[in-house]
């Protein structure tokens, strides 16, 4: 977990001086918004995963079968995360 | 597969098509990559310590084995239309030659490190071992990223 916030650090930043060196052209880019949009909910699902699953871990975590619940969020996860790529590779060719 | 093929001709004339291509490229250079991190800390010994580097190894060289075919292949598909300009690039030629080290280095070498005995530990051997696989791969990334602004 510890790995993955040092990696969503780098990202932020550099997706951040990135978007200071082009900000005009980049705002109005509707694949922009879509990645943004996707990206806080990521956030949402993620907190959904701390409140709700990650306090009973320990008891499912040894045993072979994950909760549903926790199946559906790491689903939906993984389809949020493949969005924000395709999206960022698509912001180039909207203009 | 001649140059005028009717599949060709689907992937250069559609807008999305390799857009969508090069989308499912970046899918799986997120696996190899990510999973080379994961190994690669677990090989030099920084971090992931708690988990045997035996259990990480056959599980996590699946994923990256599979991440590295997805990209080959859609790599494969995004050149296939377009072989002239792809092949005038420096970004590319690098890129190929730096994959052909990353992956015989992969095959060669570290495949075998991390199945052995040794691989538990953090040794400097298996430092090396860690920095040559990390760089490797990300200069296969950094040339990828390069090709389109070398013209």
């Amino acid at each position: 977990m510890a790995g993955a916030r040092k990696r969503n650090g780098e990202l932020g930043i550099t997706g951040l001086l990135l978007f200071f060196a082009q900000a005009e052209k980049v705002y109005t880019n509707g694949y922009f918004r879509v990645k943004m949009l996707v990206l806080v909910l990521v956030g949402v699902n993620a907190l959904i995963y701390q409140l709700k699953f990650y306090p009973a871990m320990a008891e499912w975590d040894l045993s072979e079968s994950v909760p549903r619940g926790a199946q559906v969020i790491a689903i939906v996860s993984l389809a949020f995360w493949m969005i924000v790529i395709a999206c960022g590779r698509l912001m180039a060719y909207e203009l | 597969m001649s140059y005028d093929s009717h599949t060709i001709d689907i992937l250069r004339n559609s807008k999305y098509a390799i857009p969508v291509i090069q989308s499912f490229h970046l899918f799986g250079i997120t696996l190899l990559l990510g999973s080379m991190v994961i190994l690669n800390l677990r090989l030099s010994g920084i971090g992931l310590r708690q988990i045997p580097m035996a259990l990480l190894a056959k599980q996590v060289w699946r994923l990256a084995i599979g991440g590295l075919f997805l990209a080959m292949a859609t790599g494969f598909l995004v050149f296939l239309p377009d072989p002239a300009r792809y092949a005038a690039n420096y970004a590319f030629r690098t890129k190929m030659v730096a994959l052909c080290v990353a992956v015989g280095f992969q095959f060669l070498i570290y495949r075998k490190v991390i199945r052995s005995g040794a691989a538990e530990s953090g040794s400097p051997h298996n430092i090396m071992v860690a920095c040559c696989s990390l760089t490797s791969w990300f200069l296969v990334g950094w040339a990828g990223r390069a090709i389109a602004f070398l013209g």
